[in-house]
């Protein structure tokens, strides 16, 4: 019994713990050897706070007290969040070769650890978040614990990799266009997409602006529940977090669907699309209208120009917000310069992968001089009417349903070399990044041939987490997908 | 003529139309091409000049892009960059099909407008010497001390 801790949903542990039917250094130290024994296939942790989290949970042990749902619960976060003193690189060499140890926590942590919850170590990203497979990570790609020939996916890659193994039992990670809901669902996990705005992105390494979002990966929708309802709000250090009141969105989660309104979109069942994602997908709206819920088409009729528009508006906010790494401050330096322009040069180009700099480059053409109306206005006009869609959808529906992805996790380095085949992967996950809606991934079965997991999608209006989280609930309920482990 | 304001003239709308318009040799060729497609070059010329856009980067824009951006290129870099670059661009061109005409861009998007916060006195969260103690340069007197900016 005690060496299957590792593998309990938040909800169970802390029930355990409370009866002391457990302690936390237990259920801790249960997490470290699943670590220790399944990581070296995955690489999904770079790097490990071990010690440090042995000695919170003797010290939670010593006073004994289990009030919050989180106490004493070891989570992963991914490597783009800031814990003071401890390694923050955003796996990208610009930081990694200095060892950057910021002085600050983010506040998502930070709310997290006020509560208990125990930092087991830091989840592998792509670098700064920039790609859909991890395999742009200075540390190397996370493998799927499904398949480990496969992705785990991107960015959050190794915090979905770590859940879905039982390294922890939940991770913070970040989305931009998909990489909290990508990665979660090509692992088995559930995954959440907050509102934009609904969680502090304070101490978050800023890729793009407008669109990043911080949310939660775990083992069950109660779970993620109970880490939105802890780390939402508004926060003064994120002027962008509103001021809009957080629900106990556990008590959101009654399983009562009659009369929901779900709307499927006709631009999301696409030609190339796997066949038993579709199905998979078909036969979760069937469950659904089994349990109650009416399902209707509906039409988003901007999605083919959602990948266009995102990748002119956030290579525009990542050649912004990569202009901080200059080797000054922080990060890579070099003792090669001639004078301070060329040791700019030289602190980027040692500092930052292939990606990072294309992104850069087409940002920085895309705001250039001449270039900005036809580009990034071009952009946010388009996202104007992205937006305009859902709200549109949303005047008829109350959450709409698609799958996470067209096909399942890839083989590692099956789309090297082809940028735009990756930036494809997000497809049907940009869109609710562009237009601020939340949106979760829960599992809705597995591929026959591999047994790959599939994800069903589920987006709700902006501050909506409370309708999708109960929606996601009951179909998780009605289904045991999630009670399916990989065999590692 | 310089190459990039050809591409704006002649619009390749393929990699191998690009790659046509490189070679010198097939240079009448593709002009005689656009002739005999004369209406078509035309709406498309005016088309790209009135969205002030090029769809192809050559060799030179991309060192151009790269100093702006303060990197360095290898030349065997510059070449992968101005395929995958120009790939990149040609796909997000598709937004200019797009009727945007009276609409307003976004920016913030769950439409907050400005963030104010009481002007009141606070600590500082983070103490200076923590964050200089960060920089891989030398500290001197509370400063960062960089390579010169006069070489």
């Amino acid at each position: 019994m005690d060496s299957m801790l590792h593998t309990l949903s938040i909800a169970q542990a802390h029930e355990k713990l409370q009866k002391k039917e457990i302690s936390c250094t237990e259920l801790t130290k249960a997490c470290i050897d699943r670590a220790e024994s399944v990581d070296k296939k995955l690489n999904a942790l770079v790097y490990r706070n071990f010690e440090r989290a042995l000695e919170e949970a003797k010290k939670i042990d010593a006073e004994g007290e289990f009030t919050h749902l989180l106490t004493g619960i070891p989570f992963v976060v991914k490597d783009n969040f800031c814990e003071k003193d401890i390694p923050s690189t955003g796996c990208s060499n610009v930081l990694r070769k200095k060892d950057y140890r910021p002085p600050f926590e983010s506040t998502a942590t930070a709310r997290v650890k006020a509560v208990g919850a125990i930092s087991l170590g830091k989840g592998n990203t792509d670098e700064f978040t920039m790609g859909a497979s991890t395999e742009t990570s200075c540390y190397g790609v996370t493998r799927n614990p499904w398949d480990p020939s496969r992705v785990a996916g991107g960015s959050s890659g190794g915090c979905a990799a770590a859940v879905g193994a039982d390294e922890c039992l939940f991770a913070l990670g970040s989305d931009t266009g998909g990489s909290i809901r990508q990665p979660a669902g090509f692992c088995g996990c559930s995954g959440l997409r907050a509102t934009y705005g609904r969680v502090s992105r304070y101490g978050v390494m800023s890729m793009a602006s407008s669109l990043d979002t911080v949310g939660p990966i775990c083992k069950s929708v109660e779970d993620i529940a109970i880490v939105l309802s802890t780390i939402a709000g508004k926060d003064p250090l994120d002027g962008t977090t509103g001021d809009v009141p957080v629900p106990d969105y556990t008590k959101a989660l009654h399983g009562d669907v009659k009369g929901l309104k779900i709307g499927l979109p006709k631009e999301y069942f696409i030609d190339g699309m796997d066949e038993q994602v579709e199905k998979a997908v078909r036969d979760a709206a069937t469950q659904f209208e089994k349990m109650g819920a009416v399902v209707t088409d509906i039409s988003l009729p901007h999605t083919e120009y959602a990948v266009a528009t995102y990748y002119v508006i956030v290579p525009s906010e990542v050649s912004s917000n990569m202009s901080r790494y200059d080797g000054i401050r922080y990060g890579h330096t070099t003792d090669a310069a001639t004078d301070l322009i060329d040791y700019y040069h030289l602190a980027r180009t040692e500092g930052f992968g292939d990606e990072v700099k294309r992104r850069i480059m087409i940002g920085t053409y895309a705001l250039s001089a001449g270039y900005y109306d036809a580009y990034y206005r071009k952009a946010q006009k388009v996202r104007t009417l992205i937006r305009k869609d859902f709200d549109d959808a949303f005047q008829n529906v109350d959450v709409i349903l698609t799958p996470t992805y067209p096909t399942p996790a890839f083989i590692v380095g099956a789309l090297e070399g082809d940028p735009i085949a990756m930036y494809l992967q997000d497809i049907f996950l940009v869109s609710q990044g562009l237009s601020g809606m939340p949106g979760m991934t829960v599992p809705c079965g597995f591929t026959s041939q591999n047994t790959l997991p599939i994800g069903l999608h589920l987006t709700g209006p902006q501050w909506g987490e409370d309708t999708i989280l109960n929606a996601a609930y009951a179909y998780e309920q009605a289904m045991d997908w999630k009670e399916q482990k990989p065999n590692l | 003529m310089n190459e990039s304001i050809l591409h704006v003239l002649l619009l390749p709308t393929s990699n191998a139309e690009c790659r046509m318009i490189f070679s010198y040799h097939s240079f009448c060729f593709v002009i005689s091409f656009y002739i005999l497609h004369a209406e078509f070059c035309i709406s498309r010329m005016f088309f790209c000049i009135l969205q002030g856009i090029m769809t192809t980067l050559n060799h030179d824009d991309v060192r151009h892009i790269a100093k702006l951006a303060r990197l360095n290129l290898n030349d065997e870099e510059v070449k992968k960059f101005s395929t995958e670059l120009s790939n990149i661009l040609q796909y997000v061109e598709k937004l200019q099909e797009v009727d945007t005409e009276g609409v307003e861009p976004i920016a913030q998007i769950t439409g907050l407008t400005n963030a104010f916060r009481e002007d009141e006195v606070e600590d500082s969260l983070i103490a200076p010497e923590d964050l200089l103690s960060c920089s891989p340069l030398p500290v001197v007197e509370h400063q960062i001390q960089t390579p010169s900016a006069h070489g």
